[in-house]
């Protein structure tokens, strides 16, 4: 189950939907997703993750700056996921997204 | 951002010695061997920070692993393995001290239960592992092989 920062919850189907809907989306330069916070639950566990995805964009618009420039959108989200262990392999149950977004542009990647 | 030296060549096999240097933010002992955990941000504050080196040496297990199995361990500690070689494998792994002492003094701190530690080793191997996959080329099994329907 996946639910967002607004609290609306979507099946693991709806989920699934919309990753395989991301395979046809342009590709990410680099996806980072780093454990903040881990703890033992009875079945499992509960992590809280920093996830960040880096995407270079033409900026037709040009509401970057020039217009037609390429940028670097840095996208961060903090999620909490439960994982649970299921025939000795570690699954994920669910993603709570935690925090809105915050994207920002250019930024230099030594920051990420 | 850390960054492992670059100079060194892809390693084929045999030991392989790879230097990074990171803020050390826990230590743990156990049967006479020491696990640096360290907390890297970027790489001025790195620069800033009181810098040691550690040295990767052998796996725990002495088990052969893949680099970026490798690098995926080191980032459950908070290290950054940006110019890892994506093709290699060779014999690594536990994470040796060589740094000074005393460079460790004052800042390091207990890491939690030996239990939580390797999970979240285990888990943040998979997030880098999921993380790795190529989005476009993403496949409904790709989908399906981290996530369960419960």
């Amino acid at each position: 189950m996946f639910v967002d920062a607004l609290g609306q919850k979507q099946t693991w189907l709806q989920m699934r939907e919309h990753a395989m809907q991301a395979s046809s989306a342009p590709p990410l330069d680099s996806m980072i997703q780093r454990i903040q916070k881990l703890s033992l639950v009875p079945d499992g566990a509960s992590t809280v993750v920093n996830v960040t995805t880096v995407r270079t964009i033409v900026d037709a618009g040009g509401r970057y700056g020039r217009q037609g420039a390429s940028h670097t959108l840095t996208e961060t989200t903090l999620y909490r996921d439960r994982w649970t262990r299921v025939s000795d392999e570690w699954k994920l149950k669910s993603r709570e997204q935690i925090s809105p977004s915050t994207v920002s542009v250019d930024r230099p990647e030594w920051s990420i | 951002m850390v960054v492992l030296d670059p100079r060194e060549p892809p390693p084929s096999e045999g030991d392989w010695h790879r230097r990074c240097t990171a803020r050390p933010a826990g230590v743990r002992n156990e049967a006479g061997s020491t696990t640096l955990v360290v907390r890297a941000s970027d790489a001025r504050a790195v620069a800033l920070s009181t810098a040691i080196t550690i040295e990767i040496k052998e796996d725990v297990m002495g088990r052969r692993i893949g680099i970026l199995a490798l690098a995926a361990r080191l980032a459950a500690f908070g290290i950054a393995c940006s110019s890892f070689p994506t093709s290699a494998t060779a014999t690594v792994s536990s994470v040796n001290v060589t740094g000074s002492a005393p460079a460790l003094g004052g800042t390091v701190s207990a890491t939690s239960s030996p239990d939580t530690f390797d999970v979240q080793v285990e888990l943040q191997g998979l997030y880098d592992e999921i993380s790795q996959i190529d989005v476009p080329f993403m496949t409904q099994s790709d989908v399906d092989l981290f996530h369960d329907v419960l």
